[in-house]
C-alpha cells in the first residue's frame, strides 16, 4: 500500500484477532461435539494434522486444495473490494472447467499453446459468467448475492449436461465411468516429490499479483474507492457501475482459472472431469466455492492473508480422509468459523466476557 | 404558547429551530431548562413520549412507507384493532372524520409513492392528528409545496386551530409567517431574539431580527477586476426527488477573479444547482456553459477536467473516503494523471510527496499522510478537500457549504483560502447557508429562493436587504 | 388418447412442489420484513432431520409420531430462524455471511447426527402422514395420494395474504421491510418485527423440510443434498413470484413440475439437467427485469441501524 511500513507487524497482529478467535472458537465447538459423542478431540485432530502434514499423500493434497481455495478466495474478495458480493465462485469455476475441457476435446493446437489456450478460455468463461451477475447488479439493481447463487446451480447442471452429452460421447468413453481423460500434453506439470501440479505456484502468484493490483494500480485504487466510498468517488468522476462490473469480471476470471486447474491437474482423481464432480458439482456446501469464501473471510478479505488462511483450510480438507468417521464435524466447524467471522464484534464480545482487557 | 394559536418560529439556518423542535419531540435531550404543559413540568424522552403528550411533528423529510396506501400510512402505529386484526371499517371511519375536520381531502386508497409531494404532506399531517396530536409542529412545510398547495395548507392550518389544536410553524419565509401566524418568535444562534404579535410585525423588523451580524471578518481583497466568463448558467430547470421544479429557470454567471456568493436557506435548490453544474444531475432544461463549452451532458469526470474544482457539501459523505488515508484521498479523481501513475501503475513516492505538500501548504495537523481521513478533525478534513481542489489550479472553484461545522480557526483559514484564490484570478462560486460568510466574502451576492435567483446585491449590502431577499421578498 | 403422462406429471409435480411451496411462503414473510435469509437451507435441512428422528423415536405411538415429527420440525425451524434474526438485527451480524455459515454448519451437523444415530440401510420405520384422499383410476396403476400438506400448500398463500394485509403485525412487517425509518418514526419496533417475521418463516420452512423426510419417504434417511434442491428453489420462487403469495404459489408449482418433467417424460437424464436449470434461469431473468422497478421489499438485506 502507499504506506510506511513502520507499524506493520503490530497492526497485523491486532487485525488478526477476530480471525484467530473465530478459528479457536470453531475448534472448541467441534471438540465439544466430539466429546459429546464420546470421541477424543485430541486424537482426532492430531490424526488430521499429522495425516495432512506428515504423509506425502497428505502434503500433496494440501497443495492441491490450497490452490483452489486460494483462487476462489480471491474470486470472492476482489469483487468484494468494490462492494459487490460474488457468491458465485463455484459456478464460475465450473464454467471455467467446462471451457477448458471443451478446448481440450475439440481443438488441437501445437504443444505449449494448447494448454495455454485452454487456460485462457477457462478464464474467459468464468469472467463471462460473473459478468452477467455484475451487469445485472450494476445496471439493473438485481442483487448479486441472489443472482450468483442462482448461477451456481445453472452452472452445475449445465456442466453435468455437457459432461454427459458432449464430452463423454466425444471422448468415446463409456458413460458410467463418469470421467474423461485428456491427452497428456494438456496436463499441467507437477512438482517434484509431490503429486500436485504447479497450480499452487500460479495461485500464489495470482494472490501476490492481486495484492499489488489493489494497492498499486489505478484500477485497483478505483475499485477500492468504489467499495469504501462510492459517493465521494463518483463526485470525483469514478464511475461506480462500470468499476463494479470490472471487479466482478476479474473475480470470475480468477475462479475460471481454478476450474482450469481442476481439469488439467493430475493426481487425486483430477485430470478428468470427475475431479469436479467431486469437488465442484456435488455437495454444494462442501464445494470449493464456499470454502473459498470462508478462506477469504477468515483472512479479512486480504489477498496475502488468504494465502495463510488457505493453508489452514487445506490442511483441514487434506486431513479428512484420515479421520473418516468425523469428516462432517469438521464441515460443521467451517460453518461455525464463518458465523463468527460474520460478526467480528461477536468474537470481541466473547473475549471480553471474562472481564479481560478490551481489544480495540 | 396558547391554545388555538399559530406560532411562527422564524430564523435562518443554524438558528436552532430544528434543534428546539427535536428536543420538544423527544429526539434530543436537553441540558438545562424545562418544558411545561398546562402548568405541569414534563419530561420528554422519546417520540413515543412526545406523542403521548399530544405533540405531533411533521418533518421536512417525509416518513411514509412508499408502497402502502394513504390510509395504511395514516394508521400505521396507531391502528384500531381487535385481537391483532386491524378493524378496517373503524379505521376508515376515523380517518374520514379527520379529513372532514381538517379539510385536507385525499384519496385514501392511493399508494403513498404515487402521491405528489403536497399530498404526501397532507398524509403526514393526518397521521399526526390520528395519533391525537393537540400541538402540531410543522417544520418548513412549504419548502416542497407549490404556491397553490401552500394556500391549501394555510386553509387547513386555520381549520386545525379552529378545532382547538395549536400549531407551531417553523419557517424562514417572511410572507408566510406574516400570513398565517398569530405570534412570531424569532431565533438566532440558539437564542430567542424576540417574540411579537404578528399584527405588530412587518418585513423590515423581521428581516433585521433574523439576520443579525456578529463580528465582521476582515480579509485582504485585491481590486475587483472580474475577467473572463467562467460559468454561464441560463434558465436552468431541474427536478429533484421531492420537487418537480427544484430549479425553476435559474440564470447567473461567474467570472474570473470574483467570488459569487449564492445565499439562501437550505432547500431552495442549492444542492440541485451544484449537482447540475458538476454533472451529478442532469437538468431538464436550460444550459450550463463553462468558458464557452456546453457542459449539460457531460459526465462528472469530464466536467472536472475543464479545470473545475468542487468542494462538496458534506465532507464525510461526498468529499472524502473516510477509510482511505490522507494520501489516497488527495489523489481521488486524479489517479490517472501522468504525475501520479504510469500506464496504470501508481507511483507511491510522487503521491506521498504530493500529499505531504498539501498537508504542509494547508496547515493540516496530522501525524502523517497515512492517517485515515476518519481520524482527522472536521477542520482538517475540510482542509484536505480544499487543498486537493486548489492543488489542481482550477479556473473555477465551487465551494458548497465549505465551513459548515468547523471551528472558528478552521473557518477563517478556509475562507482566507477562498479569498486568495479569488485574488489570484480564479472564479469562486460560494454556495452557503452561513450568511455572515456570504456577506464577508462575496463580491456579488445572489439570493436563491424557490429555485430562482430572486435578487442580486453587491459587496457592502445591508443585512436588512439580504434578510428580505432570503425571506422571499424581492426588491421593490 | 393416453393422458396418463399428464396426470403423472401433475401428481409428481405437485408433490415436488410441496416443500418448495411451504418454504417459499415462509421465506416470503421473512423477506417482506427485510431480512434475506440465505441460510434457509439450514432451516429446512436441520428440521428435516429433527422430523425424521422424532418420527422414529415416537414410532411406537402410531401415526401420532408423524404429527409429532411435523411439530418438532416447526419448532426447530422457528428456533433456528429466531436465533438468526436475533443476531442479524441486534448484533448487526452480516446477514449474508451468517446465512452462508449456517448453511455449511447445517450440512456438517446433520451429517454428523446421521452418521452417529442411523445407518443408511435398515432404518427403523417412521410413520407417514395419512393422506387426505387418494385419486385413482385416472390412469393405469396410478394412484395419487393427496397429503394434508398439499392442502396446506394451497391454503397457505391465502392465509399469508390475509395476515400481511389485514393484521396489525402484518402491516408492521410490510412497513419495516419497505422503509424501516418510516416504520420507526411511526413507533414500530423494527428489530422485533423482523425477528418475529423471520421466526414465522422458520416455522414454514421447517414444515417444508419435514415433508421431505416424513411424507415423501419415511424410511428415507435424509441425505443433505436432497434438501438443497427445495431450499434454494424456494428462494427462487419467492423472487420469481414477485413477493406476492398467490404468484409465489404458482411459481412453486411450476418449479415442482419442472423437476418432474425428467422422470415423467422419460427425458434422458442427461437432457434433464438442462431442465433443472430452468427455475434458476427464470429467477435471474426476473431479477434482471424487475429489480429496477423496485418491488422487492426495498429494505431487503439492508441492516437497520437506529440513529
Amino acid at each position: 500500500m502507499i504506506e510506511t511500513s513502520k507499524a506493520r507487524p503490530a497492526w497485523i497482529l491486532r487485525a488478526a484477532v477476530p480471525s484467530l478467535v473465530a478459528l479457536v472458537l470453531g475448534l472448541v465447538v467441534a471438540s465439544l461435539v466430539m466429546v459429546a459423542f464420546g470421541e477424543d478431540p485430541v486424537t482426532i485432530f492430531s490424526a488430521l494434522f499429522s495425516g495432512a502434514l506428515t504423509t506425502q499423500y497428505g502434503q500433496s493434497s494440501v497443495l492441491n486444495y490450497m490452490y483452489a481455495y486460494l483462487l476462489l478466495a480471491l474470486a470472492f474478495l476482489l469483487p468484494g473490494k468494490a462492494g459487490i458480493w460474488n457468491v458465485g465462485g463455484q459456478g464460475q469455476a465450473i464454467l471455467g472447467g467446462v471451457g477448458a475441457a471443451l478446448i481440450m476435446e475439440y481443438v488441437v493446437l501445437p504443444p505449449v499453446i494448447w494448454p495455454l489456450a485452454a487456460i485462457t478460455f477457462a478464464v474467459l468463461a468464468g469472467a463471462a459468467w460473473s459478468a452477467i451477475s455484475g451487469l445485472l447488479e450494476a445496471y439493473r439493481n438485481a442483487s448479486a448475492i441472489v443472482t450468483t447463487i442462482m448461477m451456481n446451480f445453472v452452472a452445475a447442471n449445465f456442466a453435468t449436461f455437457i459432461l454427459y452429452y458432449v464430452l463423454i460421447p466425444k471422448a468415446n468413453v463409456l458413460s458410467y465411468y463418469n470421467e474423461v481423460n485428456f491427452p497428456a500434453a494438456l496436463t499441467l506439470p507437477t512438482l517434484p516429490y509431490f503429486t500436485s501440479s504447479i497450480m499452487i505456484f500460479v495461485a500464489v502468484l495470482v494472490a501476490v499479483g492481486a495484492a499489488f493490483f489493489l494497492a498499486r494500480t489505478t484500477l485497483g485504487y478505483k475499485i477500492r474507492a468504489t467499495g469504501l466510498g462510492s459517493r465521494p468517488a463518483e463526485s470525483k468522476g469514478i464511475n461506480p457501475r462500470s468499476t463494479k462490473v470490472i471487479a466482478m469480471i476479474i473475480g470470475g476470471g480468477v475462479a475460471g482459472l481454478a476450474g482450469a486447474g481442476a481439469v488439467m491437474s493430475v493426481g487425486h482423481g483430477c485430470g478428468t472431469i470427475a475431479c469436479y464432480q467431486d469437488g465442484f458439482a456435488a455437495g454444494w456446501f462442501g464445494g470449493f466455492g464456499f470454502a473459498g469464501i470462508a478462506v477469504a473471510l477468515v483472512a479479512l478479505n486480504n489477498p496475502i492473508g488468504s494465502i495463510f488462511s488457505a493453508i489452514f483450510f487445506s490442511v483441514l480438507a487434506a486431513g479428512m480422509p484420515y479421520i473418516y468417521q468425523n469428516i462432517y464435524v469438521v464441515w460443521a466447524m467451517q460453518g461455525i468459523i464463518i458465523l463468527f467471522m460474520a460478526a467480528p464484534e461477536l468474537s470481541k464480545m466473547i473475549l471480553t466476557l471474562g472481564g479481560r482487557r478490551k481489544w480495540t | 404558547m396558547n391554545q388555538g394559536e399559530v406560532m411562527g418560529i422564524l430564523g435562518e439556518n443554524g438558528a436552532g429551530k430544528s434543534t428546539l423542535m427535536n428536543v420538544l419531540y423527544g429526539l434530543y435531550s436537553m441540558d438545562e431548562g424545562s418544558i411545561e404543559m398546562q402548568g405541569k413540568k414534563v419530561q420528554i424522552r422519546s417520540s413515543a413520549g412526545a406523542i403521548s403528550l399530544g405533540l405531533g411533528m411533521v418533518h421536512q423529510a417525509f416518513t411514509l412507507v412508499p408502497n402502502m396506501t394513504v390510509m395504511e400510512n395514516i394508521i400505521l402505529g396507531s391502528e384500531p384493532s381487535r385481537a391483532g386484526v386491524v378493524d378496517r371499517r373503524e379505521a376508515r371511519r376515523q380517518v374520514r372524520e379527520l379529513v372532514k375536520q381538517v379539510g385536507l381531502d385525499i384519496d385514501l386508497d392511493t399508494l403513498a409513492e404515487e402521491l405528489p409531494t403536497g399530498f404526501k404532506q397532507r398524509v403526514e399531517i393526518l397521521k399526526a392528528l390520528h395519533r391525537g396530536a393537540k400541538i402540531l409542529i410543522l417544520d418548513e412545510p412549504t419548502a416542497v409545496l407549490t404556491p397553490l398547495e401552500s394556500e391549501e395548507l394555510f386553509k387547513s392550518v386555520r381549520r386545525i386551530t379552529q378545532g382547538g389544536s395549536t400549531v407551531i410553524f417553523i419557517t424562514h419565509k417572511l410572507k408566510e409567517v406574516m400570513a398565517i401566524t398569530n405570534r412570531i418568535t424569532i431565533m438566532r444562534r440558539g437564542k430567542v431574539v424576540t417574540t411579537l404579535d404578528t399584527k405588530d410585525a412587518n418585513f423590515d423588523i423581521l428581516a433585521n431580527a433574523m439576520v443579525g451580524r456578529s463580528v465582521e471578518r476582515k480579509f485582504n481583497f485585491g481590486p475587483y477586476q472580474p475577467g473572463d466568463l467562467l460559468l454561464d448558467v441560463d434558465r436552468l430547470t431541474a427536478a429533484s426527488r421531492h420537487k418537480t421544479e427544484a430549479l425553476a429557470g435559474l440564470t447567473f454567471n461567474v467570472k474570473a477573479g470574483e467570488i459569487v456568493g449564492v445565499a439562501g436557506v437550505e432547500g431552495n435548490g442549492q444542492t440541485e444547482l451544484v449537482e447540475c453544474i458538476v454533472g451529478l444531475m442532469k437538468p431538464s432544461s436550460g444550459t450550463i456553459k463553462m468558458s464557452g463549452h456546453l457542459v449539460n451532458r457531460l459526465a462528472t469526470s469530464d466536467v472536472l477536467k475543464l479545470s473545475v474544482g468542487h468542494v462538496p457539501e458534506d465532507r464525510a459523505l461526498n468529499g472524502l473516503i473516510l477509510d482511505f488515508s490522507i494520501a489516497e484521498n488527495t489523489i481521488l479523481g486524479s489517479a490517472d494523471r501522468p504525475e501520479f501513475s504510469q500506464r496504470g501503475v501508481m507511483a507511491p513516492k510522487r503521491i506521498q510527496d504530493f500529499a505531504r505538500r498539501i498537508v504542509k501548504a494547508f496547515n493540516v495537523s496530522t501525524s502523517g499522510i497515512e492517517v485515515k481521513a476518519r481520524n482527522l478533525s472536521g477542520g482538517n478534513q475540510q482542509k484536505i478537500i480544499v487543498g486537493r481542489e486548489l492543488a489542481g489550479q482550477p479556473n473555477l472553484l465551487i465551494a458548497h457549504q465549505p465551513t459548515r461545522g468547523l471551528d472558528v480557526a478552521s473557518t477563517e483559514y478556509i475562507q482566507s483560502l477562498l479569498v486568495e484564490a479569488r485574488n489570484k484570478g480564479r472564479g469562486v462560486l460560494l454556495v452557503s447557508a452561513d450568511f455572515d460568510e456570504i456577506l464577508d466574502l462575496s463580491d456579488r451576492i445572489l439570493v436563491l429562493y424557490e429555485g430562482k435567483m430572486i435578487g442580486e446585491l453587491k459587496r457592502g449590502a445591508g443585512i436588512g436587504e439580504l434578510g428580505k431577499l432570503l425571506g422571499g421578498i424581492a426588491a421593490s | 388418447m393416453d393422458l396418463s403422462w399428464l396426470i403423472l406429471l401433475a401428481g409428481f409435480g405437485l408433490q415436488n412442489a410441496i416443500p418448495i411451496g411451504l418454504g417459499a411462503q415462509g421465506e416470503l414473510v421473512t423477506e417482506k420484513s427485510g431480512i434475506l435469509n440465505i441460510g434457509l437451507y439450514a432451516t429446512m435441512a436441520i428440521p428435516a432431520f429433527v422430523a425424521a428422528a422424532t418420527n422414529i423415536a415416537l414410532s411406537s405411538l402410531g401415526v401420532a409420531s408423524a404429527y409429532g415429527a411435523l411439530l418438532a420440525a416447526m419448532v426447530t425451524g422457528a428456533a433456528l430462524n429466531f436465533v438468526f434474526a436475533y443476531i442479524a438485527t441486534k448484533i448487526h451480524v452480516d446477514q449474508v455471511i451468517a446465512g452462508i455459515g449456517l448453511n455449511i454448519f447445517a450440512v456438517g451437523i446433520t451429517a454428523v447426527f446421521l452418521e452417529r444415530f442411523y445407518s443408511v440401510d435398515g432404518t427403523p420405520n417412521g410413520h407417514q402422514i395419512p393422506p387426505l384422499f387418494s385419486i385413482t383410476g385416472l390412469a393405469q396403476n396410478v394412484r395419487i395420494n393427496v397429503s394434508p400438506l398439499m392442502a396446506a400448500m394451497f391454503i397457505l398463500p391465502v392465509l399469508v395474504y390475509l395476515f400481511l394485509s389485514r393484521t396489525k403485525l402484518g402491516m408492521h412487517i410490510r412497513a419495516v421491510g419497505e422503509d424501516p425509518k418510516a416504520a420507526e418514526a411511526a413507533g414500530v419496533n423494527v428489530a422485533w418485527v423482523r425477528i418475529v417475521a423471520t421466526s414465522i418463516g422458520g416455522i414454514l420452512l421447517g414444515l417444508g423440510g419435514a415433508f421431505l423426510t416424513v411424507d415423501f419417504n419415511p424410511n428415507f434417511v435424509p441425505d443433505y443434498s436432497q434438501a438443497i434442491f427445495p431450499a434454494f428453489i424456494a428462494l427462487a420462487a419467492v423472487i420469481a413470484g414477485g413477493w406476492k403469495p398467490g404468484y409465489v404459489l404458482a411459481v412453486s408449482i411450476l418449479f415442482g413440475v419442472t423437476e418432474a418433467l425428467r422422470p415423467v417424460l422419460a427425458v434422458s437424464s442427461v437432457q434433464g439437467y438442462l431442465f433443472s436449470t430452468l427455475p434458476y434461469i427464470v429467477t435471474v431473468v426476473v431479477l434482471g427485469i424487475a429489480s429496477k422497478r423496485l418491488r422487492p421489499p426495498a429494505a431487503l438485506a439492508v441492516p437497520f441501524k437506529k440513529e
